[in-house]
């Protein structure tokens, strides 16, 4: 979502996004071929390997690559980021939608979306289904609970970003928190959701 | 049968999936641990954190896991699709009815709603994963340390991940 990736800018310094200034771009004269699908699933292809670590920290990253192709500039990319970000789903998913459209149509937006989940059917359906099938050896169940709680450590640190994104009401905190029990009563998240974002909608006209 | 109503479940949750993959995650598991029974919440952690250290979105990571465990490689496929057809469908649809849609809804407004929304989800996640977590120590002393870590280096996410698995190999091994 839009500015989460701004706080993420941000909380990282302007240093992250100088450094990923590309000084080859050539604006307004595409590479040969940059609109072909081949070359779009290609391009997502390589994004989706190198951005390896997953979340917003792979923006810059796709910030890079595909200014290289040169049919969009830095900016671009930041708009196309922030409409990306108001879709349901990955968000690696999401830009690919929109920046294979706008470099293909509806074809280049079904090549971007597979060359992003191409290499990762591949690593789980080979490496993924072997690190879970072994998960109990010992050295390897140590290693994955590790990481299990490095990940709640992340999502703390996401969610923390994704606050900052609106300056939000004491009434907003007490919903949240009010949500977050509910989950932890195993009430199903799915409701929780859509009463949040019903109540916050219309909370100004419900007069609270 | 098993596969289509897992396909349908996939398709379901890339739907609700604001503010990245990881809303997915609470909505995956009430379906596939809770309901479903399709896996052990132990396994479930554990594809979370291999889903973390290989390319591509989380949820990604465990439609096409889940699908290949449960019906083979085609369902592995098809899971994958069915999870992504939301935001290809929701685009299509935004870029013929935005319009429309933003006369009765200002799309800030609504933005603001789903951001909220999304946090509880992830928040949701997070509970998800702490429930397979052992409340000891040393598990707290790791937590915080990657935290701060995280919150105040430009370190990559992932090194972070593998220096909480390495610590982990140490301190967690049965």
């Amino acid at each position: 979502m839009g500015v989460t990736y701004n706080a993420w800018y941000k909380r990282k310094g302007k240093a992250a996004l100088c450094r990923l200034e590309n000084p080859c771009v050539r604006e307004g004269k595409p590479i040969k071929g940059a609109r072909s699908l081949l070359r779009i699933f290609f391009t997502f292809s390589w994004v989706s390997i190198v951005a390896l670590g997953g979340g917003y920290s792979m923006l810059p990253i796709y910030r890079r690559e595909l200014t290289r192709l040169g049919v969009v500039n830095s900016e671009d990319v930041l708009t196309i980021i922030t409409r990306a970000q108001s879709l349901p789903g990955p968000i690696a998913v999401n830009f690919a939608v929109v920046m294979g459209s706008k470099l293909g149509g509806i074809p280049g937006a079904f090549a971007a979306v597979s060359g992003v989940i191409f290499p990762p059917v591949v690593v789980i359906l080979t490496l993924g289904k072997l690190l879970l099938e072994h998960r109990e050896l010992s050295y390897l169940s140590g290693f994955l609970y590790g990481v299990r709680i490095v990940v709640v450590a992340m999502l703390g640190s996401l969610i923390l970003d994704m606050l900052k994104r609106y300056k939000r009401s004491v009434w907003e905190y007490t919903m949240l928190g009010l949500a977050v029990v509910a989950l932890f009563w195993k009430m199903p998240g799915l409701i929780i959701f859509i009463v949040v974002v019903l109540v916050d909608l219309f909370w100004r006209r419900l007069g609270v | 049968m098993l596969v289509v109503r897992l396909i349908l479940v996939f398709f379901k949750v890339g739907f609700f999936a604001f503010g990245g993959g990881w809303a997915t995650v609470r909505l995956l598991q009430e379906e596939l641990v809770i309901r479903g029974g399709f896996l052990s919440q132990e396994e479930f952690a554990d594809l979370i954190s291999v889903s973390q250290i290989t390319p591509g979105p989380v949820a990604v990571n465990m439609a096409t896991y889940l699908g290949n465990k449960l019906g083979g490689f085609m369902a592995a496929i098809l899971c994958t699709l069915a999870l992504v057809a939301a935001p290809l469908i929701i685009f299509s649809l935004l870029k013929k009815f935005s319009g429309w849609f933003s006369s009765f809804i200002s799309p800030g407004r609504l933005d603001r709603a789903l951001n909220l929304g999304a946090v509880v989800l992830i928040a949701g996640a997070a509970l998800s994963v702490i429930e397979s977590i052992r409340p000891n120590l040393s598990a707290v002393l790791v937590g915080l340390s990657a935290f701060i870590v995280i919150r105040t280096t430009r370190v990559s996410p992932l090194f972070v991940l593998v220096g909480g698995g390495i610590v982990g190999i140490l301190l967690f091994s049965t």
